[in-house]
């Protein structure tokens, strides 16, 4: 094959060439690389499970969230997403006064990157373990629906965060928190590629550079997270302590714990710690109570643990604890009694059992009052038992109306399916069809498919 | 070349494999079986068995035990309990349990269900165990084993207590080699208990226990089975490696528990100690501890809790660590069974998790070991430098086939086929370590003998021995693709192909009647794939060979492709011939080629578009029209073969600009750019314009898989940016293929192959990202056609690393020695790397969907049909779940259709929507959309069918039926007929005119309980 000795060149092309090429040269590819890492930079960090995303903007220079997070929230001082967003103007300025300097620019994003990163999951222990209380209550929620509701979309491998989904959420490390983390985090990978790909010289020249920045971004973040480092380190000798029996040491750990970290003594795994240690040498706390509950809880005692939890109730974790067992007696209580109630669809028969089915009634609304921000099975389970046994839709509406818009698509198709059909049942069939409309735009996949909204916008 | 990558390597295995041999012993892999007599049925190409003995106990065993052993999947129940449940498709499975607490007074019957997913799997299993009575003990693998070929169930399932089994063969004893994997040592379920019952003099409701043992040698594994009601803390030589508090508080008498440690890593040689803290809520705590050490030399010890132990009351420091404080008084030890009989507790396999300054302790060791071998690496180095070469760092290379032996013996660690434990093998560590100071002489004879041939003596064997090296690929993967051409039957989706490429025999375009009432359906997606199948109706009679030899052929033909391009782009016969050797041998893409669907089409013309396009851009002025062409015509090759493949224009454009940085006015000015951009442009337009008219001929009722709009798919919850790339693999384990990528990365930064291996990047990266991005379903086999990408990116990274052969020949003046040095670091790296040789199952977080050699894909729904067909009577009704497959074995069939049965599909179960149906023109009903029989929507409709005949039979893939019909459906299904045939991953229910008291029902309901794991599984 020749190659063509003289083509034919088409008119107007060349300036189209030179502007491509203007979008091609180096100037031009780090501008793109520093608009992408702006578009990060401003955009979600971190994704609860089951609330909207946290943006950069709303994340402090320090990293340290309130315990109970919010999209909307303003940090005082300036927010990681601003930082980064002056970082990418200066490097902006920098590049096009001289590309070569892309290098130093993305090594300093990576740097920065890395450790904002590091230090948003190193000092918001409260807020991740919100986090995973809202995981196990999304997992309590796809394993009922999944009884409840034949082709319910909702899985337990389905949520907005990846891993594994924890129902015993006790004993979750450090690390494991990172799995929260969204795009943010894919700064430090872009920036990482970016300053490969500028350093000039040999393989070996260039990943040494990037060794130096990672190494830097580590240390910067270690810096950052230095209080919850100690404080952690302090906190597993208190467990080891507590496993060899040494109790004196487990109390002088935990107040080094609490020292370093404040935040590290409020947490789940600590009161627990506390609380056995407590239970075996007979002292009695209100951790004692506590961890008798969570004991009761496991071994499937409600009533004993209903009972300890409400003497504790004014407490975020005691009245998290309190719904969630509430929440499960109330399906508890109904599975022991018939076991044709352990088949799909779970409220088929529920209709026949006035008197157990309004005591799950009682026992679902109780949890929702009790912890009113996260009682989300129960919601649903009573929604849900409302639907099928007294045919009251309005009651169910009232319920479901309020999570009808959560981000999670999966969870927010199952619901606006169930709102459809008791709006259906009321005779609403306009909101029925709209319930249903949304149902399938929130999920439907060729292979993962809408059964029920397909059904009943379809009738098929 | 540069030392420190090698020596870092170097370092990390050797350092990390004399930890696994002289460090503290890790956690163990444990292994059964060997030379075994397996039970088999009278079929040896049987896919399922189900094996039951019932046995009869006069009075309750205080021991047993059951080892099974099988390929694939087994499922084992005792008295109705599903007590192991284990898959591994091609490999070995085995359970061996403690089943004391399922077997009662009375019969007893234990059942095992094996299938066979792959090739090499077996029909049967090796079963091995004793149970114990006072008359002594009793064996499980004698005596009357009985079989059947299918999942029966009259008034109870096959493996209730009162299923009849009287029917059943007797099994065939068959002597073969079976072995396993197990995850705890299977000793502890063989023993009985050895401990006593032992409690504190005192009535404290906290006391500690000691007890010990003594090794001579290095340890080599341990096991330690505590048996309680208590909480409490364990501790072996002062580390403590487990707290149960799950009843601490709680009021009341807890059930006893019996837990299993694998305590391994703990232990020591000399004496051990064992420490228990447990505590009671209102008694004196009691426990029954046992267990055994093992050493290196097979030496063993016993542990077993008994009146030499030690117990003091009380919780403090001191309880867990020693016991030379004054209270600690020997314990007393009760007799029998104080109140908790051998099979009452629950037995747990526990997990032991070491203190975190315990694991830092051992990083440090094992860090420590690490410096030490790069310290020693680097000294003999550089001496050897200094006495060979004076300059360059030539010596370094001696480390490599060291570095690549210890790889492969880490490997081998995670492949479930080899018994392989590091810890056995002193001596392969020091061979391999022997290379390096072996190969430093060497390389000091040869500086001392310089004599090297001169170039014009020379005889120049290269291209000889590359063309035959490539014709022995060629034979090697074509032997291998051929082999497996008509191992399984045809799959509904290949029946499609097949009468698709009948209708381009009959009309010229590949299509066929769905229905009398509606017009001809007119395929419209992967166009070119039916007429080489057409093509191949002429030459063979089996529709299997029709089918696939043309995708078999394809597949040959991409091994040749695949040296072309590494010649083509890399301009190197090494990156050729290793693209091309990775190819031939890659799992997954001889399985892709046994598929007789549009895979390995589209994976030859993506290949040779790619090569194509490259040729057109590499030119240094003007680009190469000729090249132009040529990328036209494969890139409509390859958009007809499957159209999503278009999406690689995305990514060949950015690769193109970058590629052309500096010289865009030959692109962007070029007319035949443009002329080609038209011809592709008009050609997807036709094609979509096709696919619309096809969509709007027919009525569709419902939407479905078939129905794939482009999707903003980041938005929801299974979206995985990097699934096209991990997918893109040649082989299922992805450690190497992905080192692969990571080295096609290190190549497109800098050095001579920066420009081609940038050019493949961005277009594997880009396109793989963009398929992810915006396509709304996944499936590996989306990412066919990028996988001779990412090979040929391994193979250039591959051929790099091996760069310094040229230069270490000139630096010790013997070519020979660098080039078989060179070939047989590249021939250990690419036998890893294909997949053939070493399979990582094990390691499980680094998988791919792909299939492995020898796995079944795909239901076989050949042998059903048939079993149905010799079993058909007139009036009979038929359902299936792929209605079409039984039409095409029905037509394949032998004979006049006078002589034939009426035997056809009457009817689609489909109760929820997963795929679409269709609308004839006359009536509003819903009809199979490839086959136009009549779907049956509801539960009530299938009602009022079983309702009005009498016989009825369902060929069924159970995972489709899943798919197709909701709970209720299923349900019915399964309570109204009865499982009379099976093969893999499909089975025929028959129902029919014998009916059934009410009686029997109840008792069917009751069975039905615990039957719905093994009868069509979710």
């Amino acid at each position: 094959v020749k190659e063509t000795a003289d083509p034919y060149r088409l008119p107007g092309t060349p300036a189209i060439a030179r502007a491509v090429e203007g979008l091609l040269s180096p100037r031009a590819l780090a501008l793109i690389f520093l608009l992408a890492c702006l578009a990060l930079a401003i955009g979600p960090w971190l994704r609860p499970p089951l609330a909207v995303d946290i943006r950069g903007a709303a994340i402090p220079l320090n990293g340290a969230l309130s315990p109970v997070p919010s999209s909307v929230e303003t940090p005082v001082s300036g927010s990681i997403g601003g930082l980064l967003s002056v970082l990418v103007a200066l490097g902006a300025l920098a590049v096009v006064w001289e590309p070569r300097l892309l290098k130093s620019v993305a090594g300093c994003l990576l740097t920065v990157a890395i450790a904002c990163n590091m230090s948003l999951v190193a000092n918001n222990p409260q807020a991740f373990e919100r986090f995973h209380h809202q995981e196990a209550q999304r997992l309590e929620v796809a394993e009922l629906l999944e009884r409840a509701e034949p082709g319910a979309l909702t899985k337990p491998n389905n949520g907005r965060t990846s891993g594994r989904a924890h129902s015993d959420e006790s004993d979750l490390g450090c690390l494991d928190d990172a799995r929260y983390l969204t795009r943010g985090i894919w700064l430090a990978p872009l920036a990482a590629l970016a300053l490969l790909a500028a350093v000039p010289g040999s393989v070996g020249r260039r990943l040494g550079y990037l060794a130096v920045y990672s190494c830097l971004g580590l240390a910067l973040g270690t810096a950052l997270s230095w209080r919850r480092v100690v404080g952690e380190i302090a906190w597993l000798d208190a467990k080891d302590h507590a496993a060899r029996c040494e109790f004196e040491l487990v109390s002088q750990s935990l107040d080094r714990a609490g020292q370093a970290f404040p935040g590290l003594l409020d947490q789940e795994r600590s009161w627990l710690l506390v609380g056995r240690i407590d239970q075996e040498l007979n002292r009695s706390s209100d951790k004692r109570e506590y961890f008798l509950a969570q004991q009761a809880l496991h071994q499937n005692e409600y009533h004993r643990a209903i009972a300890l939890l409400q003497k504790e109730a004014d407490g975020d974790l005691a009245r998290y604890a309190l719904s969630r067992g509430l929440t499960r007696q109330g399906v508890h209580s109904l599975e022991v009694h018939d076991r044709a109630l352990h088949d799909v669809p779970f409220f088929a028969e529920f209709a026949r059992l006035p008197a157990r089915s309004s005591a799950a009634c009682a026992l679902w609304w109780r949890a929702i009052e009790t912890d009113t921000d996260e009682a989300l099975a129960a919601r649903l389970m009573l929604g849900e038992a409302l639907a099928n046994i007294d045919f009251s839709p309005m009651s169910t509406i009232g319920l479901l109306q309020p999570i009808a818009s959560l981000p999670d698509r999966a969870l927010r198709a199952d619901v606006l399916d169930t709102l459809g059909d008791a709006r259906f049942r009321a005779g609403r069939f306009d909101d029925a069809r709209e319930s249903y409309e949304q149902s399938m735009k929130a999920f439907m996949l060729p292979k993962i498919i809408n059964y029920r909204g397909q059904r009943g916008l379809g009738g098929l | 070349m540069r030392a420190w990558p090698l020596v870092l390597l170097f370092a990390a295995v050797v350092g990390h494999s004399a930890w696994r041999i002289w460090g503290p012993p890790a956690g163990e892999r444990y292994f059964v079986g060997g030379d075994v007599q397996a039970l088999t049925g009278a079929d040896p190409t049987a896919t399922h068995l189900y094996l039951r003995r019932a046995i009869y106990c006069p009075e309750r065993p205080r021991h047993a035990w059951l080892e099974v052993i099988g390929r694939d999947r087994i499922q084992v129940y005792v008295n109705e309990v599903e007590v192991a449940k284990h898959a591994s498709d091609g490999f070995g499975v085995a359970a061996v349990l403690d089943i004391t607490p399922y077997l009662e007074v009375g019969r007893n019957v234990i059942a095992i269900g094996c299938q066979r997913s792959s090739l090499i799997g077996l029909p049967g299993a090796a079963v091995d165990g004793a149970y114990r009575l006072s008359d002594g003990e009793h064996s499980l693998a004698e005596g009357d084993w009985r079989f059947s070929d299918h999942y029966e169930r009259n008034a109870e399932a096959w493996f209730s207590r009162g299923f009849a089994d009287g029917h059943w063969q007797l099994c065939r004893r068959q002597p073969c080699k079976l072995r396993a994997p197990v995850d705890f040592p299977p000793d502890a379920a063989r023993e009985p208990p050895s401990g006593r019952w032992v409690c504190s003099t005192s009535t404290e409701t906290t006391t500690a226990f000691a007890g010990w043992s003594h090794i001579e040698n290095r340890p080599r594994r341990g096991w330690l089975r505590i048996v309680t009601s208590s909480s409490y803390r364990l501790a072996v030589n002062g580390v403590v490696i487990a707290e149960n508090h799950d009843r601490l508080g709680l009021p009341g008498r807890a059930p006893a528990v019996e837990r299993l440690y694998d305590i391994t890593p703990v232990i020591r040689a000399g004496e051990n100690t064992i420490h228990l803290l447990a505590s009671s809520a209102d008694s004196a705590p009691r426990v029954r501890v046992d267990g055994v050490l093992e050493d290196c030399a097979g030496g063993q010890s016993r542990i077993a809790s008994a009146a030499v132990w030690l117990a003091r009351p009380g919780l403090d420091a001191g309880c867990l660590s020693d016991t030379s404080d004054p209270s600690w008084q020997p314990v007393r030890a009760i007799a029998g069974d104080a109140g908790v009989p051998p099979w009452e507790p629950h037995r747990h396999e526990v997990r032991i998790s070491l203190p975190w300054r315990e694991q830092l302790r051992r990083l440090g060791g094992e860090v420590a070991l690490m410096v030490l071998a790069a310290a020693a690496a680097l000294v003999g180095c550089a001496l050897f430098q200094r006495l060979l070469f004076r300059t360059g760092s030539f010596i370094y290379v001696t480390l490599l086939p060291s570095i690549l032996l210890f790889a492969v013996m880490l490997l081998a660690g995670y492949d479930p086929r080899l018994d392989f434990n590091l810890r056995d093998h002193a001596d392969w560590f020091w061979a391999a370590l022997a290379l390096v100071p072996v190969q430093w002489l060497l390389l000091l004879a040869f500086a001392y003998r310089r004599q090297e041939t001169p170039a014009a003596a020379r005889v120049r064997w290269g291209k000889p021995l590359v063309a035959v090296s490539l014709l022995l690929l060629l034979l090697v993967g074509g032997w291998l693709r051929i082999r497996m051409i008509d191992a399984e039957p045809l799959n509904p989706d290949e029946v499609t192909v097949y009468r698709g490429a009948h209708g381009v025999l009959e009309s010229g375009w590949p299509s066929f009647i769905i229905h009398p009432d509606m017009p001809r359906f007119r395929l419209m997606t992967s166009e070119l794939m039916f007429y080489p199948v057409a093509l191949a109706s002429f030459f063979f009679h089996d529709d299997r060979w029709v089918v696939r030899f043309p995708s078999v052929f394809f597949g040959i033909l991409t091994i040749a492709a695949m040296y072309w391009a590494g010649r083509r782009v890399f301009h190197s016969r090494a990156v050729g011939l290793t693209a091309a050797a990775i190819c031939a041998l890659s799992p997954i893409i001889i399985q892709m080629a046994g598929f007789g669907r549009y895979f390995a089409e589209l994976q030859l013309a993506t290949i040779v578009m790619i090569v194509c396009f490259w040729s057109t851009l590499s030119a240094t002025s003007e680009l190469r029209s000729g090249w132009l062409r040529a990328t036209v015509l494969a890139f409509i090759a390859m958009y007809l073969s499957w159209e999503g493949s278009a999406l690689i224009a995305l990514g060949m454009i950015i690769a193109a600009l970058l590629e052309r940085r500096g010289r865009l006015p030959t692109v962007i000015g070029n007319p035949a750019v443009y002329l080609g951009l038209a011809t592709v442009a008009i050609v997807i337009v036709l094609q979509m314009s096709h696919r619309n008219w096809q969509q709007a001929v027919r009525l569709w009722y419902g939407a479905g898989a078939s129905d794939i709009t482009l999707t903003p798919m980041w938005r929801y919850p299974n979206f995985d940016l990097w699934y096209y790339v991990m997918e893109a693999t040649w082989n299922a384990d992805l450690l190497l293929p992905m080192l692969g990528l990571a080295g096609g990365l290190l190549l497109a930064l800098h050095g001579p192959w920066q420009r081609p291996a940038r050019f493949l990047l961005i277009i594997f990266v880009v396109t793989a990202c963009v398929q992810a991005l915006i396509i709304p379903v996944k499936a590996e086999r989306y990412a066919c056609h990028f996988t001779p990408l990412l090979i040929l990116l391994s193979s250039a990274a591959l051929v790099a690393c091996l760069r310094w052969r040229t230069h270490l020949a000139g630096a010790i003046g013997s070519r020979r020695y660098a080039r078989a040095l060179a070939t047989a670091c590249a021939i250990i790296m690419i036998a890893v790397a294909s997949g053939l040789t070493l399979q990582l199952p094990e390691m499980s977080w680094a998988h791919a969907e792909g299939y492995r050699l020898g796995d079944f894909k795909f239901a076989h729904l050949q042998e059903p049909y048939r079993y149905v067909h010799s079993h058909y009577e007139p009036g009979d009704i038929v359902l299936s779940t792929a209605p079409h497959v039984i039409a095409h074995h029905l037509a394949r069939m032998g004979g006049s259709a006078a002589e034939r049965p009426a035997l056809e599909s009457d009817f689609w179960p489909e109760s929820r929507l997963h795929l679409q149906a269709v609308l004839d023109d006359k009536r509003p009903v819903p009809l199979h959309r490839l086959l136009g029989v009549r779907m049956i929507p509801s539960l009530s409709e299938m009602e009022r069918l079983f309702a009005t005949h009498r016989r009825i039979w369902y060929i069924a893939d159970p995972h489709f039926n899943h798919l197709l019909n909701d709970e209720r459906v299923t349900e019915f299904l399964r309570a109204h007929m009865q499982v009379v045939f099976e093969d893999f991953s499909c089975l025929v229910l028959f129902a029919g005119d014998s009916h059934r008291p009410a009686e029997l029902r109840a008792l069917d309901a009751a069975s039905l309980e615990h039957a719905p794991s093994a009868h069509f599984p979710p």
